[in-house]
This record gives structure tokens, sequence and C-alpha cells, in this order.
């Protein structure tokens, strides 16, 4: 039964207004009301930890505030743009939960529509410098890449933590060292990061390629994997003791009890964000306007940082004790690395062809 | 009546071919068209005729060396998997109803299971702290394991595609008039010699089957080497992913694609008509 007013029988008209408006809004998320067609959206995102996070905590949440229903679909940030793409006549996604390099490479072909800031409110609580200038779609969590490394084998060999990159080159970590494949984000930020380290830069990634082949031909690289699950693996199995990680890996780990711990690498760790795009021709483009606004909340950006170890984009969220050194904040954020996004997507296949001829090849 | 008759035959073709016209035929042809477009990062995919996907496979030593790794891949394992597969055809003809019930369940177990969890199935076995590694470690060969390399692949299309050599070399088999191999032997060749002259060459056309579609489905795998070859061992289907859904490059994924259906045309087509021109000719009329 949708309403619990059955006894009011000969109610007149503003009562049962206020009747249907008021539990459609607060009561149909928990109770079922097969009458009406129940608004929904489509959720395009990501496995893992932030699937369980998101099926748990921030979904439920947001049903039970709104009564729209919201169909989640599971894969990568990759993976999903393909689906978004291959289907912009048509669009099935509400929703797509992009990164960075998608997210301008989406707007590019204007895959993606610019919010409303009268639906999504939280837009100005947004750190200043991670909106979009065009108001296209916006970053809802951030985090780095850096330095993973395991604990254990570190304090069994009464070695200091490593601090710099270049530690990765060290001779004492031969054939233990993991590097993602360069189809993963956290190798393209790696590698665009040794290329400003070492003079270049994005435009010019020359003297990293030559770098990283120096690497793999002295050290060895144990593994390329070509996703975080297949890393945990790696680093887990002590197959390898050192990689380039993200912090929310390590983070999401560590909640579990690992042994692998994240350092942010002098050089800089390079700063990325996963970012909410209403798909263009999506048919509940305010549904998902109120999602995405939902998921923006000082509560759900603090809920976020503490389930997923993602931190947090809203200045009035708080970040968990335990993850305050990991997580940067509208104060830090200017010392991280922000590599050019317009080159990197401009140049990806490049950076993809020779990374795969100089460094991920067989000898 | 009779044309009702005539028209019979084309009915019972009918729901092929549409589902051959839809599913097959109409979206090589829209591969082949999307093969020739151009792509760029900034604009997508620009719809003028171009031949550069296509000279970037077959100019390059990186893509070429790619093309003649998936070619020695799909060779190796349908040799292998012939090898393997034709003892056990062999003994499933002579072999008891029962027996040969047990067999050939358990020659198809491996298409029971999917190929995700079979494929991880062998990395426990061959992978690092893996099945073979314990086993081999009391031997004095600790850190063995051979995850990640082509002999990995090898082993595990072999693992699932012997059931389709089995299986065709068995119709064969069980095609030749046991009579023949009888008076062979009656007139006094030895039982080697009525395998090599006598069962083999009558079995030659299951054979033949068997290793092209080996062959077929080897060169055309994906899962298996990107999951046991690693990253490092790129072949045509792993590049063909990575063009179409890390870099949406899909005309030259379409380019990696159309090749590869040309390498296996080009493949049968050679290997039939060697076969119909060659010494056992009269084996496939």
């Amino acid at each position: 039964m949708p309403y619990r007013s059955a006894k009011g029988r000969g109610v007149d008209v503003t009562r049962r207004a206020i009747c249907l408006a008021t539990p459609a809004i607060v009561l149909s998320g928990i109770v079922s009301s097969p009458a009406r067609a129940q608004e929904k959206i489509v959720l395009a995102s990501y496995g893992g930890t932030i699937e369980q996070f998101m099926r748990n905590v921030a979904i439920p949440s947001f049903e039970k505030e709104t009564g729209i229903q919201v169909v989640y679909v599971v894969g990568t940030a990759l993976s999903n743009y393909s689906k978004v793409m291959a289907a912009r006549r048509n669009p099935e996604i509400d929703v797509y939960w992009a990164n960075d390099i998608t997210h301008l490479g989406g707007k590019l072909q204007g895959l993606y529509e610019k919010l409303d800031p009268n639906i999504v409110t939280n837009l100005k609580d947004v750190m200043e410098v991670l909106r979009d200038p065009d108001g296209i779609g916006v970053p809802s969590n951030i985090s780095t890449t850096g330095i993973q490394y395991n604990t254990k084998i570190f304090k069994e060999k009464g070695w200091s933590p490593p601090t710099s990159w270049l530690d990765l080159w060290d001779p004492k970590f031969k054939g233990r060292v993991a590097l993602y494949s360069i189809g993963v984000l956290y190798s393209q930020e790696f590698l665009g990061s040794m290329a400003r380290a070492l003079g270049g830069s994005e435009k010019d990634i020359g003297p990293a390629i030559k770098k990283i082949k120096e690497l793999r031909d002295t050290n060895g690289i144990v593994a390329f994997p070509t996703s975080p699950a297949d890393m945990d693996n790696v680093m887990v199995q002590e197959q390898a003791w050192i990689s380039n990680n993200g912090s929310i890996r390590t983070l999401a780990l560590k909640d579990r009890g690992s042994v692998l711990e994240y350092v942010d690498p002098k050089e800089g760790a390079a700063l990325f964000s996963v970012n909410f795009e209403v798909v263009k021709g999506s048919r509940n483009p305010i549904a998902a306007q109120k999602f995405i606004n939902h998921m923006l909340t000082a509560d759900m950006q603090t809920k976020a940082a503490a389930g997923m170890g993602y931190a947090p984009v809203n200045v009035n969220a708080t970040i968990p004790e335990k993850w305050v050194r990991y997580m940067p904040t509208a104060k830090t954020i200017h010392s991280y690395i922000r590599l050019d996004r317009e080159v990197m997507n401009k140049n990806l296949d490049q950076w993809i062809e020779t990374w795969n001829r100089e460094i991920e090849a067989k000898r | 009546m009779s044309a009702r008759r005539a028209s019979v035959p084309y009915l019972l073709v009918l729901p092929a071919t549409i589902v051959f016209l839809v599913f097959f035929i109409a979206p090589l042809v829209t591969l082949t068209i999307n093969s020739f477009y151009d792509y760029g990062r900034l604009t997508g995919i620009v719809h003028v005729f171009t031949l550069k996907n296509y000279q970037r496979i077959w100019l390059d030593s990186f893509y070429l060396e790619i093309v003649g790794r998936t070619l020695r891949l799909a060779s190796v394992t349908a040799a292998i998997t012939i090898l393997v597969g034709y003892p056990v055809a062999l003994y499933l003809t002579m072999a008891s109803a029962r027996v040969r019930g047990i067999i050939i369940f358990l020659v198809l177990s491996p298409l029971l299971v999917s190929v995700i969890v079979r494929t991880f199935g062998w990395v426990m076995i061959i992978g690092p702290n893996g099945l073979l590694q314990s086993l081999l470690a009391p031997l004095g060969a600790e850190g063995v394991h051979f995850l990640h390399t082509e002999a990995a692949v090898v082993v595990g299309l072999v693992n699932v595609l012997m059931p389709f050599v089995v299986l065709a070399v068995v119709t064969a088999l069980q095609a030749i008039d046991p009579a023949v191999p009888f008076a062979a032997a009656s007139l006094g060749a030895s039982p080697w010699r009525v395998f090599f002259k006598v069962i083999l060459p009558l079995s030659l056309p299951g054979l033949l089957a068997g290793m092209l579609i080996v062959f077929s489905l080897a060169s055309s795998s994906f899962v298996t080497p990107a999951v046991l070859g690693g990253s490092q061992f790129k072949v045509l289907s792993t590049i063909m992913y990575q063009q179409a859904l890390i870099l949406q490059n899909w005309p030259f994924a379409a380019a990696v694609a159309i090749t590869l259906v040309l390498i296996v045309l080009v493949v049968v087509t050679l290997q039939t008509n060697l076969a119909e021109r060659g010494r056992f000719r009269a084996m496939f009329q």
C-alpha cells in the first residue's frame, strides 16, 4: 500500500494532494508503490570497494530520500566510456562516473550535459580548482598516484621507506618491481610524473621512456598488471615489493589489515579525480543531477572518504583521522602534480604505442 | 505440390541464413567499412576513406611481429592439440561403451566450465605460489613458474580446444570400415604399418577439420592469452582490445580484426587446397 492514510476516506482535494505528494518524496523508497511508474536512473560505475560502498551506503540513502531508483552497472571508466560512446544516439546510461581523461575526451566530443547549479546545489562547495571551467560534469572524489610498498618485507630487510620514484631503480628491488600496464591510469600518471621529474613534460615523454626502459633492463618488471585487482594479487602475494599505485587502492587494503603502505614520492604525487557526467540525451537529466548532488553533500563525501578511501572534493566534508595524511585537502591540493589532461588526452595513443614498443614488450 | 516440395530445402535453411546474415555478414560488413575510416583523439571517428589503418599493421615490424606471434601461437596450439587429441580419439573408437561415455565426458569437461573460471584455474596451477611450484620445490627447482609465457597460453588453449579435435577425429575413425585394417593385418602388415598406411590416411579429413577449428579458435582467442600470457604477450586479439576499449580507436581495431579474419581465411583455403591436391586427395572427395 502506498499511503498510510487509507482510513481517511472522504478526504478533500488538498489533503489528497498532500497525501500523494508527501509519500512520493518520503516513503516511496521504503514502501513499494506498484501503481506508479518509479523514476529511475542508470549509473555506470566501478566494481570492488566502490561498488560495495555505493550499493550499501550511497544508493540506499538516495533512494530513500528521493524515491528515484538507481540501476547500478559495473564496469571500468573505460569500458563504460565505450558504452556511452557506442550508444550516443540512444543513451541507456544516465550518469557515467568518468575519470579525468574520459571526462575530457567525452566533453570534447559532446557526450555530456552541462550541470544546472540550481539542481546540483552542492557544486558551490566543490573545491574551486577542481571544477570544470565550462560547468560540464563535476569531480566527485580525488586520489593520488604514488609508491606502494610492502612494509613487512621492508622491516625484515631493515630498509627505510621509499621516498622517491627513483627508489624503484634501486638494485635491491631487482625482480621485485611491478608497474601497471599502460592502459591503466596509474601508469599513465607515473609516466607523466617521470617525464616532468626528468626535465621533459607531458609533451615530451622521451626522457621518461628512456629511464623506465632502463628500469626494465636492470631491475626487471616482474609484472604489468592490467587491473587494480591484478596488482593487489601481485603485491599481496609478494611477487613484487614495490609498485606504482593509487592511494585509494592502498587504503582499501589497509582497511582490511594489509601490510601494504602508500607514500607520496618527493617528486610529487599525481592527483586524479573521478567525475560524474550526465550523459547527453539522458531521459532523466533532472533525476541524474539530483543523484550527483546527493554524492556531493558534505555528509556523503565524508562517508565516501571513510568507506572508499576517496578524498572528498566538498570543502565542508571531514576526512577520517586515520586517512588524514593520505588525502589532499583544499589547503594542500596545490602541492600535488596535476598533469595536463588536455595534452594527455591528445597524445594518449602515442604514449601507449611508445610504452608498448619500448617497455611493455617481450624482449 | 512439386513446387512446394522444391521450396522445402530453402525453407529449412532459412532460419540459419537469417541468423548468419544478421549476426555474421552484417557486422562483418560494418567492421570492414569502419576499418577504412580515420580516427583522431580529438575528433573521434572521421568518415573519410583511408588505408592508414592497414598500412600501420602491414608495414610496421612491431605489428607484423604480433601477426607472426598470433600465427605461431595458433599453429603450435593446433599441432599439439592433434598430438594429444588423436590418441584419445583412437582409444575412444576401441573402448567399451561405458568407458567411452566416461572419456567423452572428460574430454568435453573443459567446455562445461566458463572460460574465466578455467583460465584462473590454470593461473592457480602454473602461477607463482601455485600447485606446480609447490610440487617442484622439493625437487630443488624453487621459484619456477611459467605463467605469462607463450607455453602457458598454449597449455590453456590445448586444454579447451582438445574436444574439437577428438570429436572430429572420432567421427572420421568411426567411418572407416573395420574390414580394411583387418585386411591389411592379414596381409602381414605390422600394427604400426596398419596405423600409418591405413588408419591415419583414412582419418585425415577429420584430423584436418579438427586442426582448422583449433587454428581459427586459437588465433582469435582473447581471455586465455590475456590472462595466461600477461600484458607483454601481445596477440592480435589483445591489441584489438587495447585499441577499441582503452583508446576508442575503433577503425584501427576493426582493421586488426579484418586482418585476423583474412589470415584465418587464407590458412583455411591453403590447407584445404593442399589437401585436395596432395597424395591423399581421394580422401577429400
